[in-house]
């Protein structure tokens, strides 16, 4: 007990601190899928349509919004980065076309729902320098550029939706069950996948003579795996997120430095060399 | 003025104030008196100081003499690595020497004690944990993260997601506008923690991973863990009951007052020895009896170990209700100084 110990001791407690957290992380995603797979059974009565009129600004029947913080970034061009604040929705009334029969939306409030990504990141594009520049003052503050990218669901849109009588309950821009069993299929395959990796640098790293290169090599990947599997654990939950919270955050790049090296927000301007 | 010279019983009295004046006044920030030592700002960090050289001695025994290689040399080492993880906390909120440069090395040898850059703390732990999610940024290291039934699968699993987020996180906030100081600080470190790391293992891998990584990840990975057990079934939202103390008087000794949580919080610029008597006097008052435990072993134990649920939340913000306001600034202010504070320890 208080001699040296034997090194195949502490070989196999690493071994059991690795697997003990591949088994966590392929749990986890299980767990994760089965939440999802939940949704999935729930979204059952999920029905089509197309958005014929809304009662908010702009003919909107709902609107998925997301508040964001923009920070300066360091570096030329000048460019912010946006991080995500709160994510919320919101129905205000209307009707859709569902199949030929129309169903009538009285209810207001909020309400989760599913941007599609691209017109999410369309509405997030700054209209070029100068609406970078208004923000840019505040974006070097402490306090940081505030802005708000709205997703309105207007006219014409298609879109899958749950009603309970008049009242919405849910609205997706993008096929919801679709969404939710790639996600699923996703977590399950990472768990399965990195169990076979740990697996396969085990059965490297326990070759005889212990301790010696390949065994060593094993060992290595091991340790590379247990340090890489958790980040790529994180990602794939992040993925996951439902379009109500994706991240949408971004980076908005000025198409060329400060004309005159005059930078918003500075009390004296930059003179650039030459 | 920084909290980090101040001192709660420090203050004059005056009769003729009345006593709700009285009561705003015992808690105002008083300068306290600096007990700089050597090259220490304070001469209770030499108590940190000795935490780390014995940290780092004890790792370098291990690797080159194998009479060393014991088990109870093993898990003293895990232990002190923990602690060392508990130095980077405290030293990334004030640097414990006088010279710049020395606080500079200081994070190098703290950084290859637990395998991670010390500056991720600044980010990490001084900007975003402290405030939770008062920005905006979710707390990268919020007890939510895990959601196992077993609550002891969360506490297991806990650095796995908390860790990469937090990376996550500092590499963004990293890249923003006036951080460049702070992106030379953190490449440093991160050469010479891994950098030290890979030499000792490419010299001999399996030594250098059983008696060096071990210990290494083991406190990494401990003072992540920290975040859920000190947070888990608080109230994140309310002032004073959103930590959990641990307020055993010798666990504190050694752990340099940091199972004084909420106090930590909310005046972050305090000196980790001054934070015993500012727990005494703002803090308990205020905090819901359920989150001052006396041992974190039998909390450990009853909430971990003898059960398979998670504990569920209470309503322990009502503990403050009732209570007069504290001299505190908003956490919006607080924050703010951290900001404007900079990016260096």
């Amino acid at each position: 007990m208080l001699g040296p110990v034997p090194y195949p001791v502490l070989g196999y407690l690493c071994l059991a601190i690795v697997w003990c957290a591949a088994l966590l992380c392929a749990l986890a995603s299980v767990s994760y899928a089965r939440t999802l797979a939940a949704r999935f059974r729930s979204l059952a009565k999920v029905r089509t349509g197309t958005v014929l009129a809304g009662e908010g600004e702009g003919g909107a029947l709902a609107l998925h919004a997301i508040d964001q913080l923009g920070r300066a970034m360091d570096g030329e061009p000048p460019a912010i980065v946006f991080s995500d604040k709160t994510y919320r929705g919101e129905v205000f009334g209307g009707t859709i076309d569902a199949n030929g029969s129309t169903v009538t939306i009285t209810g207001k409030g909020s309400l989760e729902v599913w941007p599609d990504a691209a017109t999410q990141t369309t509405s997030a594009t700054l209209d070029g320098d100068a609406e970078l520049d208004a923000l840019y003052k505040d974006a070097r503050s402490s306090k940081g550029a505030a802005r708000t990218v709205s997703v309105p669901f207007t006219k014409g849109k298609k879109v899958w939706f749950v009603a309970e009588g008049e009242a919405l309950v849910f609205l997706s821009a993008i096929e919801p069950r679709a969404f939710l069993s790639a996600r699923v299929r996703a977590h399950l395959a990472f768990a399965v996948v990195e169990l076979a990796i740990c697996g396969a640098l085990t059965y490297v790293a326990t070759r005889a003579p212990a301790f010696g290169v390949v065994s060593t090599i094993g060992g290595a990947g091991l340790l590379a795996f247990f340090l890489s599997v958790q980040p790529v654990g994180v990602a794939v939950e992040e993925a996951s997120r439902e379009p109500f919270r994706r991240f949408l955050r971004g980076v908005h790049k000025r198409s060329a430095p400060f004309p005159g090296g005059v930078v918003p927000g500075r009390t004296t301007s930059r003179v650039e060399s030459g | 003025m920084s909290t980090s010279a101040l001192r709660p019983t420090d203050r004059p009295k005056s009769a003729d104030e009345d006593r709700a004046h009285v009561k705003t006044r015992r808690e105002r920030p008083r300068p306290q008196v600096a007990k700089p030592f050597g090259p220490l700002k304070n001469v209770h960090d030499l108590r940190q100081v000795a935490i780390v050289v014995l940290y780092l001695g004890l790792l370098g025994t291990m690797f080159f003499v194998p009479a060393a290689r014991t088990i109870p040399c093993l898990l003293f080492a895990c232990w002190l690595s923990f602690l060392n993880s508990v130095v980077i906390h405290n030293s990334l909120h004030a640097g414990p020497f006088k010279a710049n440069f020395a606080n500079e090395v200081w994070r190098l040898l703290l950084s290859f004690g637990s395998l991670y850059p010390a500056s991720a703390n600044i980010p990490s732990h001084n900007l975003v944990h402290h405030h939770f999610d008062d920005d905006g940024q979710e707390d990268w290291a919020a007890p939510e993260h895990v959601r196992f039934d077993w609550h002891l699968l969360n506490l297991l699993h806990f650095p796995n997601v908390a860790g990469p987020r937090t990376f996550n996180g500092v590499t963004r906030w990293s890249k923003l506008l006036g951080r460049g100081e702070f992106r030379g600080q953190y490449v440093r470190e991160q050469i010479f923690a891994f950098g030290l790391t890979g030499v000792l293992l490419a010299i001999d891998f399996w030594t250098a991973l059983f008696f060096i990584v071990i210990p290494q990840l083991w406190g990494a990975r401990g003072i992540l863990r920290i975040n859920l057990i000190q947070h888990d079934g608080c109230d994140v939202t309310s002032e004073w009951n959103h930590s959990r103390n641990f307020v055993g008087r010798a666990f504190n000794w050694v752990m340099c007052n940091n199972g004084l949580h909420t106090i930590h919080h909310n005046r972050a610029g305090l000196h980790w020895s001054a934070l015993q008597e500012w727990h005494d006097a703002e803090a308990v008052q205020r905090i819901d009896p359920s989150l001052n435990e006396p041992s974190m072993v039998l909390y450990l134990a009853k909430t971990y170990f003898l059960r398979f649920s998670r504990p569920k939340m209470r309503a322990v913000a009502l503990a403050e209700a009732n209570v007069e306001s504290a001299d505190l600034a908003s956490r919006e202010v607080r924050r703010a100084e951290v900001e404007a504070a900079g990016t260096s320890a």
